[in-house]
């Protein structure tokens, strides 16, 4: 009997093997808001590994139960399920530990092993290892290095396993990225690396792929045949809320488009894989990627494809806002864009001659993500009294990644009455309210995936670099351009004018989400 | 049930009480009941997500539970519920229809009462009043429906809870319903209760544990928290039976009130099987302990459930009870399917139709 019988038709049937989780970083945000909440979830819905431990490693003096009464607090605090259960609790800590140690002594790597391999023989978690980077990246390298020498990391396919999560960004331009990945794929396997977007482990983000893949009636549709446009959105209503440092030197091109957004768009436009399987999902991501029809570098043809916008002072939701350029840590003179609006095309048989547009942006008028599928218009307008209405609203299908999940599906339909009106009305799905279940948070999906070595939805290397090859070519045109002239669009407003001129060139008009 | 005047009294209708209405205009006056509710400028939603043909019993304990029952499922659905006994002097079929509100969406409720010969023909009007592509459950929680019932034709789903029954002899009519109608999803309420300590049962036998041990179990012991028929323990012995391939069982007899029994594994040992009482307050199964040699690994289900295996730290996991609303809710979701039913019941009836 190699396999445990009585896990047939359980909901999991497969669960991860017991194991460590080092989180470098432990003191951070992440580590409070999502990660410890998220592994309690898994706890409390049984479906971690047992044993199971995580060990908090960060520069600052704390103890094991020091640390256990912070992650208790922030669970309570952060996680889907509050107040935290008495008795899980206590079951669930006695596999959390602390960890101090500075990111480059090789001495701390070593008293780390020693009490990693002093659990495993304690607790018998057998020596599988999570290490999750919740570190600045530039301590990505050293720390990956530092675990290579201190003897623990395996990289063999046999005996315990380690994998090593690393958050966003994976760098900072296509040199930079190859950098990262040549130094982490030095020490690790590709398949023991889980780049982390936590988009994809929303569940709306995977219900793309069941939409497009579960369902026969979309997919003679979904193509330049039937499709007149695609309109990505991802709008923030919160500017860099004390990010600034960071964002400065980002700005949401490659804060929030080279990842988040290109995940939708592959996830959107990506060919059916062969197989629901980590390879076959992401062989078909970088399809797309290296599909992407490269934007012109010169600077101002560039702008014929692409606006870039930074808010200015203004109101959201009623409330006053700043500028980014009165937030801390901006350069009063910052030309970092804020918003981001472009149209480009894929070049394959699938999508060819349709035009994709993006847009991304902070201080906007609501938060809102979501992709909207245009499809063409009726080739003759039968309807002679809406016939301006059939012209100018097309069918639209819309899938909401967030908030208010769900999918809508604008269509006409005859107004009660004696004459031939024709109406738009929507056919709404809504993912909080149609299976009556709460959905995991993205982190609970990911983690778990790793523990189980399911790599389909973390970002491979290959789709990293191919990504960032078409974002540096719009970088790079920036920065032999003309400096923007800055702000250009209200806190609370859609983004710039020439956004809506970059899409009205075409004869179309953004959604007001 | 609140009866209002007959023709449909808006009002009420949009409190959610019940109308009584002619049997031969249930769904024109539903219809009409939904379009007056729904104000210019105040538009509803009328979902459904299922067709949900519920029995029950005629007395007013029976109709208090199911309605709670309904009322409780989360589930958009139209039920149609029916009060019928064919032993009863024999009077008109009546109807009454209803909203059952969430938050602004609603579904249907439609109650039949038919007795006498009229019971027999209530069948025909419930198929009528079916809503066309939408899946068909049959809650059924006080008994089993009859092999021979005519809506199990139009039936998907059949949702029963055995815990309600009055013999555990009903696991064996059960299993002959299952073998009759082998395309019929099966979903008990009292299988559905013991998931969570199904899953914590195999959890004992995930890695580091090596699942061959389970190869290897001579004995099996479950404890129940009630007297009287007990059905969920005995699923969960069949459950364990089925899934680790144990054959030519054989009953005990033992003088300590436990119910014992002898089994042979696919390697030519034997396990023994036994079924315990706790009589303290806790409903259900109460602990679940395996054996092999010496070895143990236990379940034990107290104001938490105390899940325990050699050489690892025990852990604990919260015990949730679960409202027979909520279960039949999960009944009709895609997690209430469960190919491996089938077999504990056969497992069940198994143990119960043991010789000495």
């Amino acid at each position: 009997m190699t396999t445990n019988p009585l896990r047939e038709g359980l909901s999991a049937e497969r669960v991860p093997l017991p194991c460590t989780m080092v989180i470098f970083g432990a003191s951070g945000d992440l580590t409070k808001r999502k990660l410890v909440p998220a592994l309690y979830s898994l706890a409390r819905d049984r479906l971690l590994g047992s044993p199971f431990n995580v060990v908090g490693v960060a520069r600052r003096p704390s103890s094991h139960e020091d640390f256990r009464a912070a992650m208790r607090e922030s669970t309570n605090t952060f996680a889907r399920r509050r107040p935290v259960e008495d008795a899980l609790w206590e079951s669930f800590s006695q596999g959390i530990f602390y960890s101090q140690g500075e990111f480059g002594d090789p001495d701390g790597y070593a008293r780390l092993k020693a009490f990693l391999d002093k659990l495993d023989e304690e607790r018998g978690t057998a020596g599988n290892r999570i290490y999750y980077l919740s570190t600045p990246p530039a301590e990505y390298p050293k720390i990956v290095q530092h675990l290579g020498q201190a003897g623990l990391i395996n990289k063999e396919r046999t005996g315990p396993y380690t994998r090593v999560i690393i958050e966003k960004p994976f760098g900072h331009d296509l040199a930079s990225a190859q950098a990262l990945n040549k130094d982490v794929l030095g020490i690790l396997r590709e398949d023991q690396t889980f780049r982390i977007d936590h988009y994809l482990g929303k569940e709306t983000v995977q219900n793309i792929l069941a939409f497009r893949f579960a369902n026969a009636l979309w997919e003679p549709l979904w193509n330049g045949k039937y499709v007149d446009h695609v309109q990505l959105t991802v709008a923030e209503a919160i500017g860099v809320e004390g990010r600034g440092g960071y964002f400065e030197s980002a700005g949401i091109l490659r804060d929030m488009v080279q990842n988040h957004m290109f995940q939708f768009l592959c996830l959107t436009a990506m060919e059916p894989p062969v197989a629901f399987e980590a390879d076959a999902v992401r062989d078909e991501k970088l399809k797309v990627l290296r599909s992407l029809r490269p934007l012109p570098s010169d600077p101002a043809d560039l702008e014929r494809h692409v606006v870039r916008g930074q808010y200015g002072p203004g109101a959201v939701a009623g409330q006053a806002r700043i500028g980014y350029r009165e937030e801390k840590g901006v350069a009063p003179d910052s030309s970092v864009e804020t918003y981001v609006a472009m149209n480009f095309f894929i070049d394959n048989w699938r999508w060819a001659g349709v035009p994709f547009y993006l847009r991304a942006g902070k201080a906007m008028p609501k938060r809102v993500t979501e992709i909207a599928i245009y499809f063409k218009k009726p080739p003759v307008t039968l309807f002679r009294r809406s016939a301006g209405r059939l012209q100018a609203e097309p069918n639209v299908l819309t899938l909401r990644i967030q908030p208010d999940e769900g999918i809508s599906l604008k269509f006409f339909s005859k107004v009660p009455g004696p004459t031939m009106d024709v109406m738009p009305v929507p056919m709404e799905f809504r993912y909080g309210t149609s299976f009556g279940a709460e959905p995991p948070e993205a982190y609970e999906r990911l983690l778990l995936d790793c523990m189980l070595g399911d790599g389909t939805l973390f970002t491979r290397g290959d789709e990293v670099e191919a990504s960032w090859t078409w974002i540096d070519r719009i970088t790079r045109a920036w920065s032999a351009g003309a400096k923007p002239y800055f702000p250009n669009y209200e806190s609370g407003s859609w983004g710039p004018d020439e956004a809506d001129l970059l899409i009205a060139r075409d004869g179309r008009t953004w959604r007001r989400p | 049930m609140s009866a209002a005047k007959e023709g449909g009294d808006l009002e009420a209708f949009r409190r959610g009480d019940a109308q009584p209405v002619s049997p031969q205009r249930i769904e024109s006056e539903l219809t009409s009941l939904w379009q007056k509710a729904a104000q210019p400028g105040r538009p509803l939603t009328r979902a459904c997500l299922w067709n949900l043909i519920v029995y029950a019993g005629m007395s007013d304990g029976a109709r208090k539970y199911i309605k709670g029952v309904v009322d409780e499922i989360s589930v958009p659905a139209r039920a149609i519920v029916v009060h019928a006994d064919v032993n009863l002097p024999e009077t008109p079929i009546k109807a009454w229809v209803e909203a059952n509100w969430k938050g602004h969406a609603g579904s249907d409720e439609v109650t039949l009462e038919a007795t006498g010969v009229n019971a027999t023909r209530v069948a025909s009007l419930v198929r009528s009043l079916l809503v066309p592509d939408a899946p068909t459950a049959l809650l059924s929680l006080d008994s089993l429906p009859h092999i021979d019932d005519p809506l199990l034709a139009e039936v998907d789903r059949v949702i029963i809870d055995t815990r309600r029954l009055s013999s555990e002899d009903g696991l064996a009519e059960l299993a002959r319903l299952a073998t009759a109608e082998p395309a019929l999803e099966v979903m008990d309420l009292a299988w559905l209760g013991v998931r969570p300590l199904r899953e914590m049962c195999s959890s004992l036998f995930d890695p580091p544990t090596d699942p061959s041990v389970l190869g290897a179990l001579d004995l099996v012991e479950v404890v129940s928290g009630i007297v009287g028929t007990q059905t969920r323990a005995l699923l969960m012995l069949g459950w364990l039976s089925s899934r680790l391939g144990w054959q030519e069982h054989r009953r005990q007899t033992g003088a300590d009130g436990r119910r014992r029994w002898l089994a042979r594994r696919p390697d030519g040992g034997q396990v023994t099987i036994e079924l315990s009482t706790r009589r303290d307050g806790e409903h259900g199964v109460t602990a679940c302990i395996l054996g092999s040699g010496d070895r143990r690994w236990s379940l034990t289900r107290d104001t938490v459930i105390t899940v325990a295996c050699p050489d690892l730290p025990a852990r604990v996991q919260p015990a949730r009870s679960h409202s027979d609303g909520e279960l039949a809710t999960r009944a009709l979701g895609a997690l209430g399917r469960d190919p491996v039913y089938r077999d504990a019941l056969a497992g069940a009836v198994q143990l119960l139709g043991a010789l000495t």
